[in-house]
């Protein structure tokens, strides 16, 4: 299943991109995660069967509800995005997924950071990152 | 009457939520993260300069708070929330309860007079008028025959799409529909044609006796109905492969908004942003870090002790929603709500990926026909498919029979009629081409041969001339012609012509055949044809 999807290579020009994403995990609150400006890229890193954005019903809003387009170069493993300093977002990703697939997001960057991972049955009812930008 | 048997779908149906898969359940994947924190954990106390275990562990956490959180894990959250709110209630009964309101609900078909005959006859037909209600089967109409087709699955599958069945979770419900079973049922397809041109019955009248002169005769009259043209019931034996992921990447990047699965995909994030609206999440981050707290101290050997201390995390999250009006008031029907739209998308889900299965690798079918004009008679076909990249070879194996033993009087006739085989070789240019002009054109190639042990016989009424058949120097009493039997050899050579971007089809054939079953003469035969998909102009 993974033998053959493209969404298993790295891109090889993301691959020397640097990381702009981290996590901070606090305690009672959600995961959130700090970026620095400019575009971020997810890629969904295949485990076994298929976890796929479904890029339609993705989308990135400021916190002030202003709707932030996604690249319209989006595939089902990678989209992106631009964020601006000092401001906040949130990530609402859609998955389209089948039984008891499993994945996980990473930054598409040289280290491929580490953002969630993924299983069809979580992954159905879609996943939100809070992203604020230093 | 229709709020209750939201409510029961929306508790059934919940279900849906859990059900991804009888492997991967809430409780399971919560018990997996479990495991990665315990076992991080203890290398970080062991070594607290063990940075990949550090890492491992944060990561962990993360995992367990997604588990625990509407920005994660919304699935199992609303799960939580009905399963704790359900309590004892029988859920097989609420099951058949909302059957039956549906069925009361599905009212006679309009439409032509074979749909309303359909309607009036029985078990069957009732089922053929919900399931085309619900959007089990395909109708189409060519000229005056009415085609029903669709699949035994087809039918629990729009039941499910509409909130009637649920489907299944291993974890609470019983009386449900896997989707393995849904799968099953799939493999079983059926097509029944009806001839609408015949709506009113053939009648023929004989007269009663012949001693009388007058200008008035009494005469006795008999019906003639003829309804059902064909019925097809076919079983994929073997059934092809999954796609592959790069067929299903393909796929998936074609949806548009009008395709079922982004369709159901938005409802349910709607239904799932409506409650996280009435219920926010600082509702519930003192609970998430409690129940973090509390899970990971278990035992992740014993896997029931851990569901149940999964499903007894049930209660305070009801306890930490309440606390809000806004929440309380809302919480319980907005998890139904994202319960039932998830429970559509996964169905939809399923649909999909099976959709992408390439045609079964051996199938059989069987054909009742009842052609107009000749005896009934069956078909059983053994079909077998082959595909190779753009290439798709298929052999048909097939022995004919008369439904009744054919008349003595005609030579030669048995219940076998005939013997079939065919193959056909087809290209598809799509695939490695990838040209506008060319699109998804195809090319093949068909050769058929037929051996007919019986000669064709067709059915007359005296006095009554058969549809595009003259018959001369028939005997007044006569009741069947047949015709010479023989052997049957037909090729042919098809170019189907579909550029892209257009939608539409340019079909053009040559056929070759060295007699027909009426004809013994050789018959060449060219056709051209178009069509264009009208449903292209609303998909943008």
């Amino acid at each position: 299943m993974a033998k053959d999807n493209p969404a298993n290579k790295p891109d090889a020009a993301t691959a020397t991109v640097p990381c702009r994403v981290a996590a901070i995990v606090v305690p009672a609150q959600p995961t959130t995660y700090s970026a620095s400006p400019g575009t971020i890229q997810f890629r969904i890193q295949p485990g076994t069967g298929t976890i796929a954005f479904d890029v339609l019903n993705c989308a990135v809003r400021e916190s002030n509800g202003t709707v932030v387009p996604i690249n319209p170069n989006a595939t089902p493993a990678t989209l992106s995005f631009p964020v601006a300093k000092g401001k906040s977002y949130t990530f609402s990703a859609a998955y389209i997924v089948n039984s008891n697939a499993t994945a996980t997001l990473v930054e598409d960057c040289k280290g491929q950071t580490f953002i969630d991972d993924l299983n069809a049955l979580q992954a159905a009812g879609g996943r939100t990152y809070p992203i604020v930008v230093a | 009457m229709k709020l209750k048997v939201l409510f029961t779908c929306g508790i059934l149906a919940f279900s849906a939520a859990f059900a991804r898969a009888q492997q991967q359940t809430c409780d399971s994947v919560a018990r997996g993260h479990v495991v990665d924190y315990q076992k991080a954990h203890t290398a970080v106390q062991a070594n607290s300069q063990d940075t990949q275990a550090a890492a491992d562990e944060n990561r962990a956490t993360m995992d367990l708070k997604a588990d625990l959180n509407w920005n994660g894990d919304k699935v199992c959250l609303v799960g939580l929330i009905l399963h704790s709110k359900i309590g004892g209630v029988d859920v097989a009964k609420q099951l058949e309860a909302a059957l039956k309101a549906a069925f009361q609900q599905n009212g006679s078909s309009t439409g032509t007079g074979g749909s309303t005959n359909l309607v009036s006859k029985g078990a069957t037909a009732e089922l053929l008028a919900i399931a085309t209600n619900y959007g089990a089967l395909t109708e189409s109409t060519s000229g005056s025959t009415v085609t029903i087709q669709g699949t035994v699955g087809g039918i629990p599958t729009a039941l499910e799409n509409n909130g009637i069945l649920p489907p299944c979770s291993g974890a609470l419900i019983k009386s449900c529909i896997k989707n393995s079973t849904i799968n099953f049922l799939n493999r079983f397809s059926y097509t029944v044609g009806f001839d609408t041109s015949q709506n009113s019955q053939t009648v023929s009248g004989t007269a009663s006796t012949t001693s009388s002169q007058g200008t008035a005769q009494p005469a006795t009259f008999t019906a003639s109905g003829h309804k059902l043209n064909s019925a097809t019931a076919k079983v994929g034996v073997i059934r092809a492969p999954m796609a592959s992921a790069t067929a299903i990447t393909e796929a998936i990047t074609k949806l548009n908004r009008t395709s079922p699965e982004v369709a159901a995909d938005a409802k349910a994030l709607e239904a799932g942003e409506r409650l996280v609206i009435h219920c926010p999440q600082t509702l519930i981050n003192d609970w998430m870090e409690r129940s973090i707290s509390t899970l990971t101290i278990q035992d992740t050997r014993d896997e029931n002790g851990f569901a149940a201390a999964w499903y007894g995390l049930g209660p305070s999250l009801i306890a930490a929603l309440e606390a809000e009006p806004a929440c309380k008031a809302n919480y319980a029907s907005d998890s139904q709500a994202v319960a039932a739209a998830l429970g559509a998308y996964l169905v939809s889900l399923n649909g999909f990926f099976e959709g992408l299965r390439a045609t079964p690798v051996l199938s059989v079918e069987y054909d009742y026909n009842s052609p107009q004009n000749q005896p009934t008679n069956s078909t059983i076909r053994l079909i077998g498919q082959l595909n190779k990249g753009s290439f798709t070879g298929s052999l048909n194996a097939a022995g004919s029979f008369y439904n009744s033993k054919p008349s003595t009087s005609i030579p030669g006739a048995t219940r076998v009629r005939d013997f079939q085989i065919g193959a056909e070789g087809s290209y598809g240019f799509g695939k490695p081409v990838k040209n506008a002009f060319l699109g998804t054109s195809t090319a093949s190639l068909a050769y058929y041969y037929q051996d007919q042990t019986s000669p064709a016989i067709l059915n007359v009424t005296p006095g009554q001339p058969l549809s595009g058949i003259t018959i001369t120097g028939l005997p007044s009493n006569a009741t069947q012609v047949y015709a010479q039997r023989g052997v049957i050899n037909v090729g042919q050579a098809k170019f189907t012509w579909i550029p892209s971007k257009l939608n539409i089809n340019f079909p053009v054939s040559v056929t070759w055949s060295n007699r027909t079953e009426l004809v013994t003469g050789p018959v060449w035969r060219s056709q051209i044809g178009i069509s264009y998909d009208f449903d292209s102009l609303f998909s943008r």
